[in-house]
């Protein structure tokens, strides 16, 4: 494994861990809390993403460098980077379009930020996703 | 790329034992690649650029013909 795939495996990991709680937390899609207090809530969360990205991200720096293992990058994981970007991409636009009719069906503002936010979280899913398969299956 | 199996074939395995038992992370020091990289192009599973290639056919002082081959029998 090399140090990006397990870099990916460990951000796929924290996001699905802080977002999946933050979205099970929230509760039913339609009976979304006031802006404020979703605005206390995902402050708190990115905070937290943050805070464990991190830590995760030196931690897995600190177990390769000490296992004598090779941290730098090269073209095969930049072109499994550009692919995953990609499809993140096809997903970040399908949630952007979802935004745009929620707004024409005059959804509220807590709830069209919501899809966003989830369209952000699934694009970013979507891309190291991709990336895992890609360093298994191959490119 | 990425539908199937890998078209573009190589020898690496072999010329690696033949420069007398050459390992993985040596090539990789050579070429300038991650050792991983190395393993992924010995078993088909990613097919380098063409400066990669070069590097590599290079490092075993062989024509890049006699490293990396084009699988013809599959069609399209």
């Amino acid at each position: 494994m090399t140090f990006r795939e397990k870099s990916a495996a460990v951000t796929l990991a924290v996001i699905a861990f802080v977002y999946g709680g933050y979205f099970w937390r929230l509760g039913d899609w339609r009976d979304l809390p006031t802006i404020d207090a979703v605005d206390a809530g995902l402050i708190g969360t990115v905070i937290g993403l943050c805070v464990l990205l991190i830590f995760a991200q030196i931690l897995l720096s600190v177990l390769t460098t000490m296992a004598g293992e090779d941290t730098t990058e090269d073209e095969r994981d930049r072109t499994i980077a550009l692919i995953g970007d990609r499809n993140g991409g096809y997903v970040a636009a399908a949630g952007a379009t979802a935004a745009m009719l929620a707004l024409l069906r005059e959804m509220g503002a807590v709830q069209v930020v919501h899809l966003l936010l989830l369209a952000l979280v699934l694009s970013e899913v979507a891309k190291l996703a991709t990336q895992l398969v890609l360093y298994r299956r191959g490119v | 790329m990425g539908k199937g199996r890998n078209r573009i074939s190589n020898r690496i395995r072999e010329h690696r034992f033949h420069a007398g038992g050459m390992t993985q992370a040596e090539l990789a020091e050579t070429v300038g690649v991650t050792r991983q990289t190395v393993i992924a192009m010995e078993q088909g599973r990613y097919s380098p650029s063409l400066e990669v290639a070069f590097r590599t056919a290079r490092a075993f002082g062989a024509p890049l013909t006699e490293v990396f081959f084009y699988d013809e029998d599959e069609n399209g």
